[in-house]
């Protein structure tokens, strides 16, 4: 398995995306400003993992790049309006290396960009129909739908624990909502459509849950090492800001459950400060505790079990799939994940 | 007499799926971790993470399947036979899909709210659209407007998807017996173009519960035109 094939397609299915994209963006500018706001997150670049996993599982089986690469667009177009709620929500700073769009624009303007790209990314899913067939493009739309939902839900979940101060939560419940605020958009829909396209319709897309929920749970504990961990230059959001934001990752929930008292009575003050109130000391601290008691070193191994995982699940998931370059990539991804800096 | 020995049969050391299978790549890189070297014992952070995972997604599925066979038609205990789940939830997912499928040809059609086409006075969903067509027939007659611009009247018993391709005016067209493939009979499956009480064509299909499932077309014929003007494509399903 190749690493370098898996950035190679990254490249290539991503560029002609973005070429779908910024033509989109480029048309709907021309009617309101509120698109040219909109655009900034999509044209700011990204990995293109979810674009590309859609247009991988879709050649794979059997579909051209021109059949999928519109429904593709639509996934990118929803993970940028996600994006933006999230930063929203979040009270992030940075998203890609720059300042996240409410932080540019305003909360009201940046809320409304992100509801700009909501019907972006609805448009090509609704063209589908001329594309796949009334049958097919049905199927991608309730897809999608799900997809919506359970992300929404997943994101739901997440902010109840912060507003609640949740401090007693399991390995089981970070996993819980991973499944459903990353996997369902990262991995198990591009997968679950794209296969929908390829094979008309004709696929089992339960077949994809547990794979893409393995390989989209290692993505995301991956992605929450590298905020503690990673290159502040390559990694484009501010080091630590999980940590400030209060975001229950599998450190910190480690973190709190082998915690001194006093050491957990302190974590819990800095939890419950307001983020604006979070000082960097503070924050600091924190980090210093899961360094302590190596709160990123077993993290880091629940990401490998779980990339094993995803690998041991891959043959059954991919049965129905054509050899090749395309499918190489698809069970390429739970060790790219792993690699990514 | 000698005594035979028994094999008695070990007890097996685990009463849990072994799950510690991470290997290719992943394996590597658990191997080149030193903090992972404990990888091999039941006890090992790898082993419960996966072991989780799979309690995760194993409850989550579980869901979904008891949400799936709830879908169910009230039978003499309150309950469908095992057999008739998958024939319900496929009846039930049928119904969402031509529902869905003609939203979306109302969408592609073009199709907005009639405020401002004084004409229209078909109906579909919240929307009123199209013109009135002719009287329906029998059995569960739906009108609705199609990309042409003859107005559809769809009397049927089963699934059918309708298509109308053809140019030109609508008065000058002919319509020919509808024919399945092959020119095999359209048992079931009829087509009629006929003036409506406004004097306009209407286009009527009907469909009854025998007809056969399969694709039935019927040629349109117009006088100027030098071989065929166009299909109507009747989807039985």
């Amino acid at each position: 398995m190749s690493n370098a094939l898996v950035r190679d397609l990254l490249a290539e299915y991503g560029e002609a995306t973005l070429t779908v994209i910024r033509d989109a963006l480029e048309r709907a500018a021309r009617r309101d400003p509120v698109y040219g706001i909109a655009a900034d997150y999509p044209l700011r670049g990204g990995r293109a993992l979810r674009a590309s996993t859609c247009i991988a599982a879709a050649r794979a089986h059997g579909a051209t790049l021109d059949t999928a690469v519109a429904t593709a667009a639509s996934l990118e177009l929803l993970h940028s309006a996600f994006l933006v709620r999230d930063d929203v929500e979040d009270e992030s700073e940075e998203r890609r290396g720059r300042p996240a769009l409410h932080r540019i624009h305003g909360i009201a303007t940046a809320v409304n960009a992100g509801d700009a790209l909501t019907v972006l990314g609805l448009a090509p899913l609704l063209e589908n129909r001329t594309l796949l067939g009334t049958r097919v493009a049905f199927r991608v739309l309730e897809e999608a739908a799900l997809m919506v939902r359970e992300s929404v839900e997943g994101q739901a979940l997440e902010l109840r624990w912060r507003s609640d101060n949740a401090l007693d939560l399991s390995d089981d419940d970070y996993l819980r909502l991973v499944l459903k605020k990353t996997a369902w958009y990262t991995t198990i829909y591009p997968l679950r459509v794209g296969a929908l396209i390829g094979a008309r319709g004709k696929v089992d897309v339960a077949r994809f849950v547990r794979f893409g929920f393995f390989l989209g749970a290692a993505f995301q504990i991956q992605d929450d090492l590298l905020n503690l961990v990673g290159d502040p230059a390559r990694y484009g959001k501010e080091l630590n800001g999980d940590i400030a934001e209060g975001k229950r990752t599998l450190m910190l929930l480690h973190l709190l459950r082998v915690a001194a008292p006093a050491e957990r009575a302190r974590l819990a003050e800095v939890l419950r400060t307001p983020r604006a109130e979070r000082r960097a000391e503070a924050i600091a601290w924190v980090r210093e505790r899961m360094d302590h008691h190596g709160s990123i070193d077993r993290a880091r191994r629940h990401a490998h079990a779980l990339a094993g995982a995803a690998l041991h699940e891959a043959p059954g998931a991919f049965a129905g799939a054509r050899a090749g370059r395309d499918l190489r990539f698809l069970q390429s991804l739970p060790t790219w994940v792993l690699e990514r800096r | 007499m000698p005594r035979v020995r028994r094999n008695t049969p070990r007890p097996p050391a685990r009463s849990a799926p072994d799950r510690r299978f991470v290997r290719g790549e992943a394996a590597r890189a658990t191997a080149t971790d030193p903090s992972a070297a404990r990888a091999a014992s039941p006890q090992d952070v790898g082993y419960e993470a996966i072991n989780g995972a799979y309690r995760v997604i194993d409850e989550y599925l579980r869901q979904g399947q008891k949400v799936a066979g709830e879908l169910w038609l009230p039978g003499t205990d309150g309950r469908p036979g095992i057999a008739d789940v998958p024939r319900v939830v496929e009846r039930f997912m049928q119904s969402a899909g031509d529902l869905g499928a003609a939203w979306l040809d109302l969408f592609a059609a073009g199709v907005t709210p009639a405020s401002g086409k004084p004409d229209a006075t078909g109906t579909a969903g919240p929307f009123r659209v199209g013109r009135r067509a002719d009287s329906p027939t029998s059995g569960s007659p739906a009108a609705a407007p199609v990309a042409s611009a003859v107005p559809l009247v769809v009397s049927t018993a089963r699934p059918v998807d309708v298509s109308v391709d053809a140019s030109g005016p609508v008065e000058s067209w002919s319509l020919g017996a509808v024919a399945g493939a092959r020119g095999s009979a359209a048992t079931g499956v009829s087509a009629r173009l006929a003036p409506g009480p406004d004097g306009r064509a209407v286009l009527t299909v009907k469909v009854a519960a025998t007809a056969k499932r399969g694709t039935f077309t019927a040629t349109i014929t117009r006088p100027d035109a030098e071989g065929p003007a166009g299909v109507v494509t009747i989807r039985v399903r």
